[in-house]
């Protein structure tokens, strides 16, 4: 710090030199205090210029202040799904499906190859979701490739309506 | 609740009947936070390890009128311009003093704050719901001017601000103070507040020194049940009480006459038929008997979950009815106790009993037992083990659980069952004897497909142990008693 504190009085001390000589109106010798202050300021305006790109790049310590006032906030059921990969989601979508149609006295083979083929349901977007080797309508392919998110959303939508329905719940 | 694993806290030594925890006041009187606050929740604590903390941060605010002074002033040395030149100086100038400016002293010599918090919260013991306001004074000790100080105060995470705010603003002259003010909503549990959060700047904001100030305040919040009555299981316990056997004996209601026997009471001898027949004969009647009851509420983190924001989660819905149900159990004489299904189940036990103290303690151990705290505990040591040790783990738990029921409890479990564990827990007690019925406050929402989806998976759960006997009431939107009538409607003793 002191080695720091040195410094700075160094340049205090210089830019008081500069003034007082720039203020008192003594010549200075022509020609070479020209160059060297061509030099000298090329060199401040470059440091200045890297300053100013540093300050651009780095984050600043400031404090930040916690947000005490918020309340509790827990997980919604089913929020930590969002982050699985897309196979484990389909995956997961897939046992309801299969477990709603063992329920509807159906044997665990017959569900499993009704959700495979897609027989399962009349909607051809949750068939295909679910289905294996089976795809889904050029449309919705196209919009997974635009906007991946409101896409998947909108077809995991589908699919739970449709689990829905063979649970018998909500409008067929 | 430091402890990070379902099995922390070593052997289970302890009689099941001396399940009172730590937490409990000593006499069965309930600890009064006026006691333990003082008259105003006095502050600048000097022994809390993290409000020691003084952090110092480099805003560099001027360093951008540095590097623009910089740029100017050389500029004008190669164009020989000295407008530009005195410009620059300007710069160099600003970006001196900011350099040179040091952090604000917030300790003295010995270590201690300058800087003082004090804290006044009222009322201290307030119900839930109500609005608690929170008074915060901020005084300046030192000798010098504090130019700008800035306080976020530390209100416990489980109340949240209904009104104004806890950040605070001020200039503080030596011995000044500054006073603000807000208000939370109650919550139950007793929650203390965290350190309030000080940040002190130089005049020029070029340097911010943070420290934490404590100002040990509490807040207790006990809720004041309103009994519900959940309908019981046949099983009963030798104690006299409401459930109905099929046995006869002494009672209220009318069962059968058997042939007298020496001993039996005279008041039993059916005069009647004696006077008709001449036949001495004992009436026998229903014999009721009291239900021992565990309330077993799912306190692990799995189960700190809710339909959103400003919306009870499933603990404190779960808390909340086993609280409700256990005023109606002793109410009607029945033996009920108390248990924390997750890492507080060696210490948040109450072993199933009747009377006033135990009523005190029950409603003690519900309203501010850690384990039962509406902040779910902090991931540790337990979320990070390998799944078969968490398995063996839970396997672990279920059976400290049954270790501590007496033989023939029915077991009432509160668990959202968003994962499977509740429903494992509710067939091993079927499997062992103890009749199980499931409280499922349900805290899924379905506004988006994944949400809608973790709720499919909750139904189908739930489905599943009605399939292997277990009684469940789905406790939805509605109030407690209207689930609990839509789902006795549906059972068949």
């Amino acid at each position: 710090v002191s080695a720091r504190r040195r410094l700075q009085w160094l340049g205090v001390a210089a830019v008081a030199a500069g003034l007082a000589v720039a203020l008192s109106g003594v010549p200075l010798p022509a020609l070479r205090a020209r160059e060297a202050l061509a030099v000298l300021g090329a060199g401040a305006a470059s440091l200045g210029v890297g300053y100013a790109y540093d300050r651009w790049l780095s984050e600043a310590d400031r404090w930040t202040p916690p947000t005490p006032e918020r309340g509790l906030r827990v997980p919604v059921p089913g929020d930590a799904v969002a982050g699985l990969p897309e196979r484990r989601v389909v995956e997961r979508l897939r046992r309801r499906a299969v477990a709603v149609l063992v329920r509807g006295d159906r044997s665990r083979e017959e569900a499993e190859a009704s959700v495979a083929d897609g027989t399962w349901t009349g909607d051809a977007v949750a068939a295909a979701y679910l289905g294996e080797d089976l795809r889904l309508p050029l449309v919705t392919r196209l919009r997974w490739l635009v906007a991946p998110d409101s896409t998947a959303e909108r077809v995991r939508e589908r699919t739970v309506a449709a689990i829905r329905r063979r649970r018998g719940e909500g409008s067929p | 609740v430091s402890d990070s694993s379902p099995d922390a806290g070593g052997g289970d030594g302890d009689a099941p009947d001396d399940g009172r925890g730590p937490g409990d006041g000593d006499d069965g009187q309930p600890p009064d936070a006026t006691s333990r606050v003082g008259a105003d929740a006095t502050a600048s604590s000097r022994t809390d390890a993290p409000a020691d903390r003084v952090t110092d941060h480099a805003t560099g605010h001027w360093r951008g009128i540095g590097a623009v002074g910089l740029v100017l002033g050389g500029l004008g040395l190669v164009f020989g311009s000295p407008g530009l030149v005195l410009s620059g100086l300007v710069g160099a100038v600003f970006a001196g003093y900011a350099g040179a400016a040091r952090p604000l002293r917030v300790r003295d010599g010995d270590g201690d704050p300058v800087i003082a918090v004090r804290r006044r919260v009222d009322p201290e013991t307030p119900a839930p719901g109500d609005a608690v306001t929170v008074d915060v004074e901020v005084h300046n000790g030192s000798d010098g001017v504090l130019p700008d100080v800035r306080v976020v105060d530390g209100v416990p995470p489980a109340l949240p601000v209904i009104d104004g705010s806890p950040r605070h603003g001020a200039v503080l002259r030596p011995g000044g103070r500054a006073r603000f003010s807000y208000t939370v909503r109650a919550v139950r549990g007793e929650h203390q507040f965290d350190p309030a959060r000080v940040v002190v700047a130089d005049p020029t904001g070029a340097v911010e020194r943070e420290t934490a100030l404590a100002a040990g305040t509490t807040v207790t919040c006990r809720p004041d049940p309103s009994p519900v009555d959940l309908p019981l299981r046949g099983l009963a316990s030798p104690y006299a009480g409401r459930i109905e056997t099929d046995a006869g004996g002494e009672g209220v209601e009318f069962f059968a006459t058997r042939e007298y026997r020496r001993g039996d009471p005279p008041g039993r001898i059916d005069w009647n038929r004696r006077a008709r027949t001449g036949d001495l004969a004992t009436l026998e009647f229903r014999r009721e008997r009291a239900a021992t009851v565990a309330l077993v509420v799912d306190v692990r983190r799995a189960a700190y979950v809710g339909p959103g924001p400003d919306r009870p989660h499933a603990v404190e819905r779960g808390v909340d009815a086993a609280g409700r149900a256990f005023e109606a159990l002793l109410d009607a004489g029945d033996r009920a106790g108390l248990a924390a299904l997750g890492r507080g189940i060696d210490d948040a036990w109450l072993a199933p009993g009747t009377g006033r103290d135990h009523r005190a303690d029950g409603r003690d151990l519900l309203a501010t037992h850690p384990a039962f705290s509406p902040v779910p505990p902090e991931a540790g040591l337990y979320d990070s083990l390998d799944p078969e040790r968490r398995e063996a783990l839970r396997r672990d738990l279920i059976d400290r659980l049954h270790r501590r029921l007496p033989a023939g409890a029915q077991v009432v479990l509160c668990a959202p069952c968003c994962d499977p564990f509740p429903v494992a827990v509710a067939r091993r007690l079927t499997a062992l004897g103890h009749p199980v019925t499931l409280l499922s406050p349900d805290p899924t929402a379905d506004d988006r497909a994944l949400r809608a989806l973790a709720g499919l998976e909750r139904a189908d759960r739930l489905d599943r142990l009605r399939r292997a006997g277990v009684r469940v009431i789905d406790w939805g939107e509605e109030s407690l008693p209207a689930a609990l009538a839509r789902a006795s409607r549906g059972w068949s003793r």
